[in-house]
């Protein structure tokens, strides 16, 4: 039916240009110069007549009743340069580009206040990422693309490559000794899961890799705001010290008929160069020094028809997406479906995803409007095993040449078919977040607005070990050759429940107040249940029920936060905006001994220039005090014991957490000062920042004596951390005209972090701990200063750093010496556009991270516990120092703590938008072509395979041990509009 | 007017519109009451009503300690060795932990990384709390009370015991520093309260253990290390054992319900090929120690695991005190009196228990029977956790040698004769 109507709209066309009609209107579509997308609500006039139209949803214009050969179209939108455009009379596909003013003061960002803030008022910095014009350019996988490196001051470090895993983000350094690192996240005003490394522990140690963040697909996201710092995140209490997320999925926008979009996309990933990464193991075989390389082995053997598959492969994606939206004025609507199916480079990783959105707007009068909310996402998530869990990441990088020739053709634990065959992990998920919001606004100066919204996420992990078949019994011997199965499945929901009300005065001419208060209540809840059954009595069996040994366990987890705040801001001349805030927050993990926390905030920001032209075209000055918190976890203040069974068969209970009555919430506060400005006739725009943070009561996970009786650590207030740091974003627009636009966007940041205290009298916290005036993330390890070899090759004579400038040789005892900090201290970006004629774009994005180290466990493993390294065997043509520590039974680690700085090729791609006849050939309006490329090129001194890669589930430390690296992609990616 | 109404309805709402969070402030409280049904709160457990839960908690704490205690200082000694990859294990059998080890703070019952000093500290502390608490209560309060405060200081005592045979020295409730002479001390109290209180109680088998418990204290006092022999305490020891009658053993109970409640020696060594028994204990030919090659390489795939026949299911009791511990101990403390004849009867007493094991007939001079001894308590008392304090206290010769290349895993066996007092108690206790 669609097509019919196409067809006939073309032939009206046609007929319409046939009997000259066309002469007397000019239609087309005015567009973002960098992003090629369409820009609604840009007024567009005929210069010297009365003619003007405002754009649709699509960007899409059409002046009726203009007269003449050619005219001069004028176009206006508020955020954006002005521009003319001329045109000939008659044509229907007229392309304008607008270009972005360099700074937009009437931009209305969420802070936690009824309907938002024009960031004019606001004294503190809020990053936005438009999600939307990133998936136009170069289309990101998962939100942890879609958000690196586009935001100065958070730094998204990734944990292994496998599809499907998510990362960990840092904001701002690290202000907790002990706590969740993640920031929170909002979708949609509502409160939701931040987990990271959930799962089944693929990564062996504890750790999972998935991570809720990554549920949602980046291509119903409108836009991502960041709240960085406590000077910012007041108004989100307790919990917010690490800063807050917030998406907006896309809503709908008024327009004369449905717009639908379409969205194809195809790719592949791979791991590349994986000969030249991957170090191959060395041993003596029939005495001589023999390496193996698994790489270009299994490629042979499959290129002979004895294996069924490479050791790596290309991994092929694709991704489906489609929406509708519309509406009138009164209601508005967005509903939109995606469907992805990615493969990893193993046969045991990939993913397929559905999300589904449904976003409304009605607004029944001016008083009202009710935004909801409604997001589905049910995915299932193959996961492969790696790390400390063995996988054929395992089994390869540990290798042994020696075993070549036999069933496990050099894989230390079987070989890859065995390893993909014989377990399997995955994670389902289904996972429904709502919100509906009620913006009441009863009288001219009274708005305020209830959101109300619940995040539950189902998940279902299962890992399963099958009952080995005769011929890999060889391979896993012991009781491992029954096979197991795990099965956890929990429930996280997160309800949100969020008042608040501002008053707007105009106490004079100059002076404007406006009084918020708010009062919000959040609840997190997790149900647990964990079932798990050991050793299968016969082949192909799968469930718990049929395994002999069968445990089982649940739990439940609750913790809810109540808050209440009152802001109050005055306008000074609609320059200058001084606000001052109050909030009050009790939480139920705090201790039965604390009441309450009370957050202060003061703020002020004024508006130097705004809309002029020369040096300084705009600049507004900023700075912001203010403070939040971090809860301390769930229970951690109450004293208990652990239900469990005992030896005989009966129930028991056993001291499990000590306790702290006393815990309160860690107290965050925040300076940060600032300006944003556009220059050279607003050629150039700048955003700079510098925050001082410091982090008091801090809490400390601190390692209980035993002697008590309860194991493990207790949770207590004791120490002070300082961050300090720059934020610095650059866009230039040097080059703009018809045909040729050229941008370009950098953006740096840099973090010194600092410990101030540790408690009374305390300077450090054991050989490896934190220390008085070292980074939070410090890394203290033993280091050898001296050695020699003897004729065997055996370091002799070592010496090792005494910690106080001296040496020592007693390296076993020698305390741990500063070797650097496991997180980047700088990361930034250089991203330039060119468009070529308005339709062609092409995109280029570098990021770097400088400064960190990482702990190569891979070489460390390889060389000093298998012994197959050419270092072990021909130590004499190797550093001393690198031998002594090789051979100290791991006493010395400095050799593979290692520069961990690099600069990647992030994204590179080609967009081209197709003129609108083309698109009409498959029934479109619009059309748009981008081709793109991921993480092709990374410059590193790294040591290991990938200065991203670590284990995910840890908090500071960062160590590389058969991870997946990130993969190289490219993707084609088609999107229609109809 | 019309400015004074309007200021006055403002003045309304604004009141309103604080008083709406100001009173979800007032419901706070019961918006922040968060439930926690997988937790057994503190306060909840001091009653009477919980004592026989309390006690439970005491067994179930010293039966995982108990496995973990056995299987490290087996891997401390020649009776095992390790089989697997994880490196921050290998210490045990490298005998080379530093303070900040793993054997400090790592759980009983994890299969490769496990741990001895926290679960001892645990299972003390839990068979201490008991203890104090059901001695608060009155016997009208506490159904059983006499047989419940004998089995806490039995187990009380126990952990004090193995505390002080493994460990240089420790603490107990953040107090000062304590070595082995003044664990054995306080073990032999806590027996002394369990004897009282099981014969008070009709509690025989408690009783037993508990005499052999003391027996093994004051035997540990009579021969500390590096001291000079206490006769007396060899006599007090003898007095105990000899009251332990023949066929007489208190086992330790194991369930496969969790990896708490189960006998881990058996998963580590014939279920998960981690740790294998060691060349000294694998052709004795002796019923005491039954062992069997498996043929299969280990967890590490490089080094082949003899199993242990001696715990073959994860549900197998482990001996905790036993009638042939009792007759060594007698032997050992007629040897030191000098009486070499009656410490031939008392090795033979033992030995009678084991069908076609002939009774020892060989010489009889003392060093000979010194010799025999600690052979016979090696195999006799083989995986009960005795060798690594025999290992100190004889000052046996270490097998491999201190120095020794640590094959296939990097480098070399040191000469640890007993545990080093962990990092984690030396700092965090305000009294070391």
């Amino acid at each position: 039916m669609m097509r019919a109507k196409s067809w006939l709209l073309a032939a009206g066309l046609l007929l319409g240009v046939a009997s000259g009609l066309a002469a007397q209107e000019v239609a087309g579509s005015v567009v973002d110069s960098r992003t090629g997308r369409g820009i609604e609500g840009a007024r567009v006039a005929v210069q010297g007549a009365q003619n003007e139209a405002r754009t649709d949803a699509a960007g899409r214009f059409r002046l009726t009743g203009v007269s003449g050969t050619s005219v001069v179209l004028s176009v206006t939108m508020i955020g954006y340069r002005p521009t003319t455009h001329e045109a000939t009379v008659g044509r229907t596909d007229v392309r304008i580009l607008i270009v972005e003013q360099a700074i937009n003061l009437g931009e209305i960002v969420v802070t936690g206040t009824a309907g938002g803030a024009e960031k004019r008022t606001l004294g503190n910095s809020v990053t936005t990422v438009r999600a939307a014009d990133v998936q136009e350019i170069a289309p990101a996988p998962d939100i942890s693309n879609l958000i690196n490196s586009r935001a100065p001051g958070v730094v998204v470090i990734p944990a292994t490559g496998q599809i499907g895993a998510g990362p960990r983000i840092k904001i701002r350094g690290t202000n907790s000794f002990s706590l969740n690192d993640q920031p929170l996240i909002y979708i949609d005003g509502v409160r939701v899961a931040n987990d990271v490394a959930t799962g089944i522990s693929v990564q062996g140690f504890g750790s999972g890799i998935a991570s809720r963040l990554n549920d949602i697909d980046p291509d119903v996201i409108d836009r991502i705001e960041i709240i960085k710092g406590p000077a910012a995140s007041t108004l989100y209490g307790t919990e917010a010290a690490n800063g807050v997320v917030q998406i907006f999925t896309k809503r709908g926008q008024a327009s004369e008929k449905p717009k639908i979009a379409a969205s194809i996309r195809q790719g592949t990933s791979w791991f590349m160069n994986p000969e030249g990464r991957i170090r191959e193991p060395v041993n003596m075989v029939n005495g001589q020094l023999v390496s193996w390389n698994p790489v270009k082995q299994e490629e042979e053997l499959y290129k002979q028809g004895q294996v069924d598959r490479p050791l790596f492969t290309n991994g092929f994606g694709m991704g489906y997406g489609l929406n509708i939206s519309g509406g009138t004025g009164a209601f508005r609507y967005f509903a939109g479906a995606t469907y992805d199916d990615d493969n990893g480079i193993e046969p045991s990783n990939d993913q397929r995803r559905f999300t589904g959105n449904v976003n409304l707007s009605i607004t029944p009068d001016e008083k009202y409007d009710i935004q909801g909310s409604f997001g589905f996402v049910k995915s299932r998530t193959n996961q492969a095993f790696e790390a400390g869990s063995g996988g054929i990441w395992f089994s390869t990088i540990f290798g042994d040449p020696a075993i070549v020739n036999t069933p496990n053709r050099g894989f230390l634990f079987g070989p890859p078919e065995y390893q993909w065959g014989f377990r399997q992990a995955s994670q389902l998920v289904n996972r429904f977040t709502a919100s509906i919001t009620v913006n009441h606004r009863p009288t001219s100066w009274l708005s305020h607005r209830l959101t109300v919204g619940q995040d539950q996420t189902d998940e279902g992990t299962q890992q399963l070990n099958r009952y080995l078949p005769p011929e890999w019994i060889q391979f896993n011997p012991g009781i491992g050759r029954l096979g197991l199965k795990y099965d956890q499945r929990r429930t996280l929901s997160y309800l949100t429940f969020d008042y608040n009300a501002n008053v707007n005065v105009k106490l004079s001419d100059k002076l404007g107040s406006t009084s918020t208060v708010g009062a919000q209540y959040y609840r997190r809840r997790s149900d647990l249940v964990w079932a798990q059954g050991e050793q299968f009595p016969a082949p192909d069996l799968e469930t718990i029920a049929a395994t002999a040994q069968t445990f089982g366990f649940d739990d439940y987890v609750e913790n809810s936060t109540v808050g209440v705040f009152a802001q109050q801001q005055f306008a000074i001349n609609d320059k200058l905006y001084l606000t001052g805030a109050v909030r009050i927050d009790n939480n139920s993990a705090f201790g039965e001994d604390f009441d309450f926390v009370t957050y202060p905030k003061v703020s002020a920001s004024y508006v130097v220039a705004e809309g002029q032209t020369g040096t300084i075209s705009a600049l507004k000055l900023r700075a912001a005090y203010g403070q939040s918190g971090q809860q301390p976890e769930s229970f951690a203040a109450l004293r208990s014991y652990q239900p469990v069974t005992g030896g005989d068969g009966g129930p028991a209970v056993i001291p499990q957490f000590v306790g702290n009555p006393d815990l309160a919430p860690e107290r965050s506060t925040e300076l940060e000062m600032g300006f944003e400005g556009g220059l050279f006739d607003d050629l150039l725009a700048v955003d700079f920042n510098f925050y001082y943070q410091k982090t008091r009561d801090a809490i400390l996970l601190q390692p209980l004596a035993p002697s008590t009786g309860f194991a493990g650590n207790q949770f207590v207030n004791i120490g002070a951390i300082r961050n300090v740091g720059i934020e610095l974003q650059l866009s230039a627009t040097p080059i703009n005209s018809r045909n040729l636009t050229v941008r370009g966007d950098f953006n740096l940041s840099h973090n010194k972090n600092k410990v101030l205290d540790l408690g009374e009298g305390v300077e450090e916290l054991g050989t490896f701990g934190p220390k008085v005036g070292y980074p939070v993330d410090a890394i203290f390890r033993r280091k050898a200063v001296s050695a020699e070899l003897n004729s065997a090759g055996q370091a002799i004579n070592v010496l090792c750093d005494d910690g106080n400038g001296g040496t020592t040789a007693a390296c076993s005892s020698a305390p741990g010496v500063y070797l650097g900090v496991w997180d980047p201290t700088w990361e930034g970006s250089f991203s330039p556009t060119v468009t070529l004629w308005g339709r062609l774009r092409l995109y280029g994005l570098v990021d770097f991270k400088l400064g960190n180290r990482h702990f190569d466990n891979n070489l460390r493993a390889l060389c000093q516990v298998f012994l197959r390294c050419d270092e072990n065997f021909n130590p004499q043509n190797y550093d001393p120092l690198m031998i002594a520590e090789l051979q100290s039974n791991n006493i010395m680690q400095s050799w593979v703590i290692n520069d961990a700085s690099f600069a990647k090729l992030r994204e590179l791609s080609a967009s081209y938008a197709f003129p609108q006849h083309i698109a009409r050939y498959v029934g479109g309006s619009a059309a748009t072509l981008t081709l793109s490329a991921r993480n092709l090129h990374t410059w590193t001194n790294w040591t290991g395979l990938d200065p991203e890669a670590y284990f995910a589930t840890q908090l500071f430390t960062r160590l590389e041990q058969d991870n997946t690296p990130q993969l190289a992609s490219f993707m084609a990616t088609l999107n229609i509009t109809f | 007017m019309r400015k004074a109404s309007f200021l006055i309805r403002q003045a309304v709402i604004r009141a309103a519109i604080v008083a709406a969070p100001a009173a979800t402030l007032v419901a706070c409280d019961s918006l922040l009451e968060a439930k926690a049904p997988s937790r057994v709160l503190a306060d909840n457990l001091s009653s009477p009503a919980n004592a026989a839960l309390l006690v439970a908690g005491a067994r179930a704490a010293f039966g995982c300690a108990y496995q973990a205690h056995i299987t490290g200082t087996a891997l401390l000694t020649d009776e095992m060795e390790d089989t697997q990859l994880a490196a921050a294990a290998w210490d045990w059998d490298r005998r080379d932990w530093s303070g900040a080890g793993a054997y400090a703070t790592s759980a009983c019952d994890a299969g490769q990384i496990f741990g001895t000093y926290t679960p001892l500290q645990t299972a003390r502390f839990s068979a201490e709390d008991a203890a104090t608490t059901i001695g608060g209560f009155t016997d009208a309060e506490v159904t059983n009370r006499g047989a419940l405060l004998a089995e806490a200081n039995l187990l009380l005592g126990y952990s004090r015991v193995l505390i002080a045979e493994s460990y240089c020295s420790a603490a107990e409730n953040l107090g000062p520093e304590l070595f082995p002479g003044d664990f054995f001390a306080l073990a032999e109290a806590s027996f002394g309260a369990a004897i009282t209180a099981a014969q008070g109680a009709g509690q025989t088998n408690i009783a037993n253990a508990a005499l052999l418990g003391r027996a093994r204290a004051r035997q540990g006092l009579a021969r500390l290390p590096g001291q000079a022999v206490n006769t007396a305490k060899y006599a007090e020891a003898k007095a105990d054992a000899a009251q332990v009658p023949a066929g007489f053993v208190y086992n330790m109970p194991y369930s496969s319900a969790s990896s708490y409640a189960r006998n881990n020696i058996v998963q580590r060594n014939r279920l998960s090929l981690l740790y294998s028994v060691a060349v000294d204990f694998r052709n004795l030919n002796d019923p005491r120690v039954l062992v069997t090659n498996s043929g299969q390489r280990g967890a590490d795939a490089v080094n082949t695991v003899w199993l242990i026949d001696k715990y073959t299911d994860l549900t197998t009791p482990i001996p905790l005190a036993r009638y042939g511990e009792a007759q060594l101990i007698v032997a050992e403390a007629e040897l030191a009196a000098g009486n070499t004849g009656a410490a031939v009867t008392a090795i033979n007493n033992a030995r009678a228990a084991y069908p076609g094991l002939a009774p020892y007939t060989g010489p009889t001079d003392a060093a000979t029977l010194q010799t025999l001894l600690i052979s016979e308590r090696s195999r006799e008392l083989f995986l009960e956790g005795h060798r690594f304090w025999d290992t100190n206290r004889f000052n046996l010769p270490l097998n491999p040698a201190a120095g020794t290349p640590y094959p296939g895993k990097g480098g070399t066996y040191a000469d640890l004769r007993c545990l080093p007092l962990p990092d984690v108690e030396r700092t965090n206790n305000p009294n070391i």
